[in-house]
């Protein structure tokens, strides 16, 4: 029951934080210079031409009119049509935003089974060439933005090494498998169409690798970190007194209580992948959403602004409740002080 | 029995060599900026142009080689004061309904009631159309007005039939939607390659038409795969590692320059499309005395802003300008002088100009998402500082810069655009530029506003007679250069990178280049080398 009280609570604060975010989003695109009509149109378009597209998008009403009017449509599903491409917005975030959502799980996963297991390596045999070449690595990652990271590795791996595609989401001589759920990895799977599988598999490596690897670096530091500090507490040294062999201290006593602030940043991470996700995916050629996002904010397309973030927030919100699921599951005090709160 | 079995061996060794020897399919593999706008009423962009040129049809094309048209899909036509009257050839669409006139008329008022795209090249224009028979379309023009024809060489004929069983609800009455929807990912056209798949910010699929009815050569790519929204370093892998075959013209000089030293690929041209033109605000202090303007223009270092565009000894992407029309246009003169730095004509003329530099701060702005404009700016500030004026080189993004030139005391002193024909009429670059009807607009920020200007533009639109016209433009062209609203930048000379796999004639022989944006874009007419 705790648990659940505990998921609602996160759940009516993610509500509130998304309104907010409506609410600041709605403001903030209608204040950006320019007048969204006259772009959508073009320059040759006329007064009147302008005049009747500032009518349909009610921009001719005051502002709590048009944000009454754009909730409404928000809950029956309808979040306008974009003035970049033209099409329903709703219909271009089914499009783009499965795209953008395997590339960030596979992104988030590769971070986690990559980023942990460097920390507790790291943290192991700290001091030693492995822990120093790991800090080296993490401060490489660190360092550079995702998008160096997606050029070096295309120019390496698949311009000259040729191991990878260069760019898109599948091979021409693939055929894509049926649409499910738009990400081409799971929809092969439920297909059983192996080779679109492994093909796509191919495509998104080097993309989510690229995405990742800052996410690796600061969750292997973040892991080795905590690590050490816990392997130098009271309850290790009586587990060792006790003739627990490493590998059972490491994973049992030392990484668990190591994993909660681990957990918290990869949530952060995910907001970071968002982010990042841009320009990975404009390197790599992956028609997602925060492609549309950042067109749909250079060409003052009102409603793709809004539906974009309005997404990437929800997706977010999404992230950060499930990784608090995940820490509350590991540390009983979150859901004792859940249960209490 | 032995011969019978002999000859039934060489009989398959046979076949399967000739299967062995089969041509292979040919894909050509392209890119352009996203998204690609399918439905012909939306094309305003350039890959939208290069979707229309090949999947659609147009009653007339824009002429090889000369401001000109061609027939089309009208293999005549007859212009009888305000009535044009096109007689259609015998072609079908990719739903096998044959091209009537009553699609050419859909296609017309589609595009003119949806008001988007080139709608503006044919709003308010016809008083009447009339389907004559089957293959014979009426139109009357409520006035005079010389470009129609041209104009008619970007109105894509549609597939009425298979549009209207594919419209939903919509704004538009009778016609719902005029089938917005379905043609955003589908086709209704008869070109000569038909839309297998589209995603407007990634890849469409053209296979070819093989029942065109112009024909279709062999040698033509059987598939083209145009991909939409690759960054610089992807285009420069793609193309280097033989995965695209042509690359677009918006990548940077150095790109280009480092590309086309590659083995197996080489740069082909497009030009006397369109020009870059510095707009001069001529409601504005200094720029509102024309010896200003024309001091202004004389020290302005033409040479130095072509430098930026050089590729190499031999290529540059731009060359001296002429004057408000680019070469080759109807009015343009091949002898006119081209623009260029004379320090003294613009002290000359400084010194006739009635305010003293020193006074006046001048803002020249730039486009923010095209950097080379910063570099152009940053020239001009050098040119005139020479003259003596302060000036400050000012970002301004797309939507803010519409914003400003909406009012001439808002619009900077200097604006830098970028004009290309969309028809092969002159009407349609300095119309738009210089009329006063279209003050305030993005083109028209010089707000010359200059009646006999207007009048002769007016002029040009209402005769026909072409001889008369060409005198006509020729008059605009000296007028506009005397009254000197702008300073002609250069002639844009587009490069594209291409891969030996593929002949491009429209962009290597200049006999076979179209002066519209896009149209030598037409892949039927390119060559795949197997």
């Amino acid at each position: 029951m705790s648990v659940w009280r505990f998921l609602a609570r996160r759940l009516a604060a993610s509500l509130f934080v998304l309104a907010g975010v409506s609410v600041l989003v709605f403001c903030l695109a209608r204040v950006i210079p320019g007048d969204p009509a006259r772009i959508a149109l073009g320059g040759d378009a006329s007064r009147e031409q302008v005049e009747a597209l500032r009518r349909d998008l009610w921009l001719d009403k005051p502002l709590p009119t048009q944000y009454l009017r754009f909730i409404e449509g928000a809950l029956h599903g309808d979040l306008g049509v974009s003035l970049y491409n033209h099409r329903p917005v709703t219909e271009t975030i089914r499009r783009t935003l499965p795209v953008t959502l395997e590339l960030i799980l596979v992104a988030a996963l590769l971070t986690a089974i990559l980023g942990v297991p460097l920390g507790i390596v790291a943290a192991r045999w700290r001091d030693g060439p492995i822990d120093n070449i790991t800090r080296l690595f993490s401060l490489l990652g660190a360092a550079a933005p995702s998008f160096v990271w997606a050029i070096l590795l295309m120019l390496g791996f698949a311009y000259t090494l040729q191991i990878f595609p260069i760019a898109g989401r599948l091979s021409e001589s693939v055929r894509p498998p049926p649409v499910l759920t738009g990400m081409i990895m799971l929809d092969s799977l439920f297909a059983g169409d192996w080779r679109a599988l492994a093909d796509a598999a191919r495509h998104i490596a080097l993309p989510a690798l690229a995405l990742s690897l800052s996410g690796i670096a600061q969750i292997a530091r973040m892991t080795r970190a905590n690590m050490v500090e816990v392997y130098d507490s009271a309850h290790v040294e009586l587990a060792r007194a006790f003739s627990f062999g490493e590998a059972t201290i490491a994973l049992k006593y030392a990484l668990r209580p190591a994993l909660i602030p681990t957990l918290t940043l990869l949530g952060l991470q995910v907001a970071a992948l968002l982010g990042n996700a841009f320009l990975v995916e404009a390197v790599f050629g992956y028609p997602g959403i925060a492609q549309f996002g950042v067109q749909a904010i250079l060409q003052k397309d009102l409603n793709g602004i809004v539906g974009s973030v309005l997404v990437i927030a929800a997706a977010f919100l999404a992230a950060n409740m499930a990784v608090d699921i995940a820490v509350a599951f590991v540390d009983p005090r979150i859901r004792l002080g859940a249960r209490h709160g | 029995m032995k011969a019978f079995t002999t000859s039934m061996l060489a009989a398959t060794l046979a076949c399967g060599l000739l299967a062995g020897t089969a041509r292979a399919e040919t894909v050509l593999r392209t890119e352009e900026t996203a998204p690609g706008e399918l439905d012909p009423a939306r094309v305003s962009k350039y890959s939208d142009g290069m979707l229309a040129f090949n999947v659609y049809d147009a009653l007339v094309l824009p002429g090889a080689g000369a401001a000109q048209i061609e027939p089309l899909l009208a293999e005549s036509w007859t212009v009888d004061g305000n009535t044009y009257t096109f007689k259609l050839r015998a072609a079908k669409f990719h739903s096998g309904n044959p091209v009537t006139a009553e699609d050419v008329i859909f296609s017309l008022e589609r595009m003119a009631t949806m008001g988007t795209g080139f709608s503006f090249l044919f709003r308010d224009r016809v008083a009447k159309s009339e389907a004559v028979d089957a293959t014979t379309v009426r139109f009357t023009l409520k006035s005079p007005f010389a470009p129609f024809l041209a104009n008619m060489a970007r109105l894509p004929i549609l597939d009425r039939k298979t549009v209207m069983a594919n419209k939903k609800d919509g704004k538009f009455g009778e016609f719902g939607d005029y089938g917005q929807e379905w043609l955003m990912a589908h086709d209704a056209g008869s070109g000569a390659y038909a839309i297998e798949s589209h995603n407007p910010q990634e890849l469409s699929v053209l296979v070819k038409n093989k029942s065109y009815f112009l024909g279709m050569p062999d040698a033509a790519p059987d598939v083209v795969r145009l991909r939409y929204g690759l960054d610089a370093a992807t285009i420069r892998a793609l193309i280097s590692r033989g995965e695209l075959d042509i690359a677009s013209q918006w990548m940077a000089p150095e790109v280009k320059r480092a590309l086309s030293t590659q083995p197996g690929m080489r740069l082909v041209n497009e030009y006397g499309l369109g020009q870059f033109y510095i707009q001069m605000n001529t409601k504005k202090a200094p720029l509102d005395d024309v010896h200003c303007r024309r001091a202004l223009a004389y020290a302005f270092d033409y040479k130095a802003a072509l430098s930026l565009l050089t590729i190499n000894k031999d290529v540059v992407a731009g060359k001296p300008s002429r004057g408000p029309l680019p070469d080759g246009a109807v009015g343009a003169d091949p002898n006119a002088p081209i623009f260029e730095q004379n320090m003294d004509k613009a002290r000359a003329e400084q010194a006739q100009c009635k305010y003293k530099p020193a006074d006046q701060k001048l803002e020249i702005s730039w486009i923010a998402v095209v950097a080379i404009e910063e570099r152009f700016g940053l020239i001009m500030q050098q040119s005139f500082a020479a003259l003596g004026y302060p000036s400050d080189v000012v970002r301004l993004p797309y939507p803010l810069y519409t914003e400003r030139a909406a009012k001439a005391e808002t619009t900077p002193h200097f604006s830098q655009i970028y004009v290309n024909s969309i028809t092969p009429d002159p009407d349609a670059v300095i119309y738009n530029m210089y009329h006063s009807n279209v003050a305030g607009t993005w083109q028209a920020t010089s707000w010359l506003l200059d009646p006999e200007v207007d009048a002769l533009l007016d002029k040009g639109r209402n005769t026909i007679d072409p001889a008369a016209r060409a005198i006509i433009y020729n008059d605009v062209r000296k007028k506009i250069i005397d009254v000197q609203p702008t300073i002609y930048g250069f002639q844009n000379v587009a490069l594209f990178v291409a891969r030996d796999t593929v002949d491009i004639p429209a962009l290597q022989d200049p006999a076979k280049m179209r002066h519209v944006n896009a149209a030598n874009f037409m892949f039927r007419q390119m060559r795949m080398k197997q």
